[in-house]
């Protein structure tokens, strides 16, 4: 019997220098750049993850961050069937930002799977505040969070393979 | 069916969209490709036809659905900016998908987007930039303020003890020089007691110039004592129980008692043991000093997010031995500014350990607030009325010297151009005091204390952890990275930290 195959679109959605393009060249390269460059219209990368379920290629969509007001959400989001929401650790600022972002991606895609990363978690120790934050977040969404860091590379797989699952697990539900 | 990209190719349209560098891709609604403008054709470098849009362009994979949606006038046309057409394309494009609503199918606009692309490129670039200098502004613009706030206090403190000084040894120099002109000018009288009193003035003002003078001593101990004090882990309700156990005595013998109400489990802090044991020792002095016989003096050990607050109040005082911290050092007799000398001293020891000391009249109880930043933060309970948060929190490490120190203890490594000062917990490159947290500081002295020798991953992640529980080996490459860059990286002293591969890591002397 053939192993089923699934295409999923996934946009990575946040703040601006949040580590977007650092956690998708970390999960797709493994590897890291110290270097910001901020990306403009969209990158798409692949990854291939398998899981119990079949083969799940996923289809990266690396969006421009800092754009939550320019009402751009449709052409980017259209037909994702989840998003990776990140926020960075040692900006408070970007918390507030992951519900605007949440809210605009469901609205578009209000079957799509959702997941938080708190990203950069290698530049801080103490994480009492950022996890208070990111359990009232996945309450709310009913989405689980991970910490992140593109840096050391923890967690990163576990994210994007836990929203793999989510979007093949929403799908056939 | 009439192939739209020929009428294209034949219509003013056409050499219009070519001069716009405009491309074109026409579908069926199965999105098989059924032609493609030259122009496409040279850009994605090969022929289109006959293949699927997705095969033609990898990052279409995945909205097959959407895009045969459109084809069948399901949804709306939809236009994608700064899209690529495959992860090999770099340059983005404007692309547009549209049904052809008379043929069927789907028509697929690319434009190229050059200078729109650079120009947004550069602008966003120097937007984010600047957002994020922003950011750092406003943090260390808090950070400044917090210190001018404290320095603000100090200088407060420095005034006010300036005052009391003057104040007091002024009026205590006056009375003994006034005394002893005056048994210059009466030798010859025979009243002896006369004598024996101004002696006993003299001797009396001159013990308070003494008291005075060694009070003055305190304060430079424990400023030199905060200056190159060791961090260690406190238990704050051990300590209080000690200071307690000390004044409890005393303090039966003036009808006071002492009540603690403890926290269970206390707020964790770190600092120096015997400094705040002498911190609250003068609190309770002071406490005692206050209190209107038989009272009983109330302490509370509570936590609030980020801070441990040790609250004390008296049941009972004599109001007009209360100090209130608006009041001027004139304003109070000479008891009351030996006291205010006292709790000043306190406070010095609070904001050494990056905490805060306030006197509060709340509910005429004269209290006194203690508050040191907590490493843990076990309760959000409410603070007591009329109790707030201390203005500022200052960071733990004391501030930090810019010159090498010239004697302490020191361990050298990576050929001497690292030198850490154990006492002072200081690390100097190349004789430059360098920044470092705890963890990296912590996992340099280790490494420097097994200097040459390979100390085995799993022993650096046990050591680096907290409460018995190891950090990720992830977490150790990251504070292994971080350490380097502090020592200027693979060109600088970094090169002496060398990673043993699937072992460990190794500090060369």
């Amino acid at each position: 019997m053939a192993i089923p195959t699934f295409q999923r679109k996934i946009c990575l959605l946040g703040d601006f220098a949040v580590g977007k393009t650092s956690l998708i060249r970390r999960f797709v390269y493994n590897r890291f750049e110290e270097e910001y460059l901020a990306t403009i219209g969209v990158l798409v990368s692949r990854k291939e993850v398998i899981l119990p379920h079949g083969i799940v290629n996923l289809l990266l969509w690396d969006l421009a961050g800092g754009e939550t007001f320019v009402h751009m959400e449709e052409a980017y989001y259209r037909g994702a069937a989840g998003a990776l929401v990140v926020a960075d650790i040692t900006r408070p600022d970007t918390f507030g930002l992951l519900n605007v972002y949440a809210t605009s991606f469901l609205a578009i895609n209000p079957q799509a799977a959702l997941v938080f990363a708190i990203n950069k978690v290698d530049l801080k120790e103490d994480f009492t505040e950022a996890s208070k934050r990111a359990q009232d977040l996945s309450a709310r969404w009913g989405a689980p969070h991970f910490f992140t860091s593109a840096l050391s590379g923890e967690q990163v797989q576990t994210a994007f393979v836990t929203l793999a699952r989510l979007t093949i697990e929403s799908h056939s539900t | 069916m009439p192939d739209p990209i020929a009428i294209l190719k034949e219509s003013e349209w056409g050499e219009v969209c070519a001069r716009l560098n405009i491309m074109f891709a026409w579908a069926d609604q199965n999105l098989v490709i059924r032609d493609a403008s030259r122009r496409l054709r040279v850009t994605v470098g090969r022929d289109l036809t006959g293949r699927t849009l997705s095969e033609a362009f990898p990052n279409l994979l995945g909205l097959e659905d959407e895009l045969r949606r459109i084809a069948r006038g399901q949804a709306q046309p939809w236009r994608i900016p700064g899209f690529r057409l495959s992860e090999k394309h770099l340059q983005p494009y404007d692309v547009l998908f549209m049904p052809l609503t008379e043929s069927g199918g789907l028509l697929m606009v690319v434009r190229q987007m050059d200078i729109e692309s650079a120009m947004e490129r550069e602008l966003r670039q120097q937007r984010n930039e600047m957002a994020l200098l922003q950011e750092q502004l406003e943090t260390q613009t808090e950070a400044l303020q917090l210190t001018q706030a404290r320095l603000e206090n100090l200088e407060r403190e420095r005034k006010s003890l300036m005052d009391i000084i003057a104040l007091d040894i002024q009026s205590a120099l006056s009375i003994a020089q006034g005394y002893a002109e005056w048994l210059q000018r009466a030798l010859a009288d025979s009243a002896m007691s006369q004598y024996e009193q101004a002696l006993k003035l003299i001797t009396q003002e001159t013990e308070h110039i003494g008291e005075l003078v060694r009070e003055v001593q305190a304060f430079q101990r424990v400023e030199r004592a905060l200056e190159s004090m060791a961090w260690r882990p406190v238990e704050l309700a051990k300590l209080l129980d000690a200071v307690t156990g000390m004044w409890r005595d005393i303090a039966k013998l003036r009808e006071v008692d002492f009540e603690i109400h403890a926290k269970s489990p206390a707020p964790g802090i770190s600092g120096d043991p015997e400094l705040l044991c002498e911190a609250m020792d003068r609190i309770y002095n002071y406490m005692l000093f206050l209190a209107d016989p038989p009272a009983t003096v109330r302490v509370e050990l509570n936590a609030w997010p980020g801070w441990a607050l040790m609250r004390f109040t008296c049941s009972r005082i004599r109001k007009e031995q209360a100090l209130l911290e608006h009041r001027s050092g004139h304003a109070l007799n000479a008891r009351q500014r030996a006291f205010q000398l006292q709790l000043a001293r306190a406070r010095i020891i609070a904001e050494g350990h990056g905490g805060h000391l306030s006197l509060s009249d709340e509910t005429d109880k004269n209290a006194v607030l203690f508050w040191l930043p907590a490493e843990s933060a076990p309760s959000d309970e409410a603070l007591p009325a009329g109790v707030k948060k201390p203005p500022f929190q200052v960071k733990k490490r004391p501030v930090e010297e810019t010159r090498t120190p010239s004697a302490s203890k020191w361990i050298t490594a990576g050929r001497e151009s690292i030198r850490i000062d154990v006492e002072k917990g200081r690390v100097w490159l190349n004789d430059e005091l360098i920044k470092l947290t705890d963890s990296e500081y912590r996992l340099l002295l280790y490494l420097a204390q097994h200097v040459n020798e390979v100390v085995r991953n799993e022993e650096l992640q046990a050591h680096l952890g907290k409460d018995g529980r190891p950090i990720s080996l992830a977490s150790l490459r990251v504070l292994v990275w971080r350490l380097r860059q502090h020592l200027g990286g693979n060109e600088g002293a970094g090169q002496y930290l060398r990673t043993v591969r699937g072992f460990g890591y190794l500090l060369v002397s």
